[in-house]
């Protein structure tokens, strides 16, 4: 007899077995793949490169000289392309004419602009001319250039007298003394004190010298005031002056005819800045055609079109069409790229049946896997693990293991086979707080099934709570 | 109802005259006072020109340098204000100013002091 905790044991390890070469196979399986995939890059660089050799450039010559399924389709891209560089080049056209339109006109204005810089020039010598004639005009501005160097000088004496006051203020401030003389009014007719008291004030101030200090104080107090007076009255009369300057050149202005070039001139240089504007964003604009038709010639965005959809015709067809044009070609350098693509076409082919093959064996082996899952846990459902639960030494466990493993059994018929050849009772059977009748235990397993190990206590308890006679 | 304030007339009293004379007397003074502050460095060059010419004629041997440096100096310190040196006449002088709080605090003693001799 072989106990039941020997046989789970054997379950177990045929159970890991199983996992172990799920997970083998998966990993050859992957790699299997990956294999596939560097075969498909390498055959891809391969129909790359021969699809650069038969197609170097989109001309029409080329494309008349590959093959002739794909012909049509290469030549679709190429009138594109020459459409599209026929349009740019319209537009370019049309851009230098209208450039040169522009250039004209902005070349007169310039000419127009120059003519009446010369009559201003003119206009502005006969009014500086008749200006110099004028007797008053001289007369006053001399009296204005005098006037502003004085006002001049008077401001930067003003400054002085500022600086030299605030300098010189703070130490009469700041002298007890001084202000203490100065606050009665000493020396002026509002000090009313007599007797002792005007004696110490007179002493005190012949100490300090008090009537010149007052004299000083009041001259650093009132002095910059004046001045500042002074000089605002000194710029008014400036100003006068100057304004009557003005009015006399303003009327001899309004007498030439210099105002009226001035405001063509405006006039003319507005055109000028506004033609100038509408050149450069003409020129800006022809650059960009320019640039767009360079770039439809190196960048190729129509040749990488082109490249790809020959690249797509080459790898859809038969390597033995393209060994025949291969040889028929002078060239050995698409023999070369031919061959690889063959040697690719190949590889591709054995990876592809080797991975389909190993996806398979992976998918039995996790079948088996799940399958000796099932089979352990029920095992230990049903308690075949308990101390007196025994097996017939009959039970050829390797035997349909490998049955199991073959196919033959499945994972049911493989539990039944066990089941059999069971002897004595189940654990779970002669528990005396888990002891459920023959009625209990058919619905025990039922539900044991539908919800597997993990609600095993709860399927047991379930049943425990009905009363079964 | 109150009388309407008076009109000047041209019949002014001396005294009102003298103050309106005071008034002009003062302008013209601050006039002088602003043209002759506006025009130093013309005051300065007459000053100049009677040091060098008394310098000259006394035989003194200073040159226009010195005499620029001494103008520059008086100048300077013209308006400046400076108090007398330190000593008893200036220590005197701040006490005869504060005479008011030194006496209050002198008779503050001396009425301390006859209470302190009363009660011993």
């Amino acid at each position: 007899m072989t106990s039941g905790q020997a046989i789970l044991g054997r379950l177990r390890k045929a159970q890991e077995d199983a996992r172990a070469d799920a997970a083998r196979l998966a990993r050859d399986a992957l790699n299997a793949e990956r294999e596939l995939k560097d075969a498909l890059e390498e055959k891809g660089k391969a129909v790359l490169d021969l699809a650069k050799h038969y197609l170097p450039e989109l001309s029409r010559e080329r494309v008349d000289a590959t093959f002739t399924q794909v012909r049509d389709e290469l030549a679709t891209v190429v009138d594109r392309k020459e459409r599209a560089r026929a349009e740019l080049e319209g537009r370019r056209d049309r851009f230098d004419e209208s450039l040169r339109s522009f250039q004209q006109q902005l070349d007169e204005a310039v000419r127009q602009l120059d003519n009446t810089a010369r009559q201003i020039e003119a206009a502005e010598k006969e009014i500086a001319h008749t200006l110099a004639t004028d007797a008053e005009f001289q007369r006053l501005s001399q009296q204005a250039l005098a006037a502003e160097h004085e006002l001049q000088q008077n401001e930067e004496r003003a400054e002085q007298i500022q600086r030299e006051a605030e300098a010189k203020l703070p130490a009469y401030r700041e002298s007890r003394l001084f202000q203490y003389l100065y606050q009665r009014g000493f020396a002026t007719p509002t000090y009313q004190h007599r007797g002792v008291i005007r004696g110490m004030d007179r002493w005190v101030a012949n100490l300090i010298d008090f009537r010149r200090a007052r004299q000083s104080y009041e001259f650093l107090q009132k002095t910059p005031e004046l001045v500042n007076r002074e000089i605002t009255r000194r710029r008014e009369e400036f100003e006068s002056l100057m304004n009557r300057i003005e009015e006399i050149e303003r009327r001899v202005h309004e007498e030439s005819p210099l105002a009226e070039l001035e405001r063509r001139a405006a006039e003319l240089r507005k055109d000028r800045e506004r033609l100038d504007k509408q050149l450069t964003r003409e020129t800006e604009l022809r650059e960009t055609v320019e640039c767009d038709l360079q770039r439809l010639e190196s960048e190729g965005r129509f040749y990488e079109e082109a490249l790809g959809r020959f690249r797509t015709f080459l790898s859809d067809t038969e390597t033995a069409v393209l060994t025949q044009r291969a040889e028929e070609s002078p060239e050995r350098v698409d023999d070369e790229f031919v061959s690889r693509i063959a040697w690719q076409n190949q590889r591709i082919d054995s990876l592809r049946a080797d991975v389909e093959k190993l996806q398979s064996q992976t998918r039995h082996a996790k079948e088996q896997s799940d399958g000796l899952s099932h089979v352990v846990r029920r095992f230990r459902q049903m308690e075949f693990d308990g101390p007196l639960s025994h097996f017939e030494a009959d039970l050829d466990l390797d035997g349909c293991l490998e049955r199991y493993r073959n196919g033959i059994l499945s994972r049911d018929e493989l539990l039944d086979l066990i089941r059999d050849r069971r002897v004595g009772r189940a654990g779970g059977e002669i528990a005396p707080d888990d002891y459920v009748p023959s009625t209990g235990r058919v619905l025990l397993q039922a539900l044991g099934e539908i919800a597997g190990a993990a609600f095993e206590g709860s399927v047991r308890r379930s049943v425990g709570r009905r009363r079964y006679d | 109802m109150p009388d309407p304030p008076a009109t000047p007339d041209a019949d002014l009293s001396i005294a009102e005259m003298l103050r309106i004379m005071d008034v002009a007397r003062t302008l013209r003074r601050e006039r002088e006072v602003v043209d002759w502050q506006l025009n130093l460095d013309q005051t300065k060059q007459e000053l100049r020109q009677r040091l060098m010419g008394m310098a000259g004629a006394t035989g003194e041997p200073v040159t226009p340098e010195e005499v620029e440096v001494a103008i520059q100096l008086y100048y300077d310190n013209l308006h400046a204000y400076q108090e007398p040196p330190r000593g008893f006449a200036l220590m005197l002088a701040h006490v005869c100013i504060r005479r008011g709080r030194v006496l209050f605090w002198t008779m503050l003693l001396a009425a301390v002091g006859l209470l302190i001799w009363w009660w011993w």
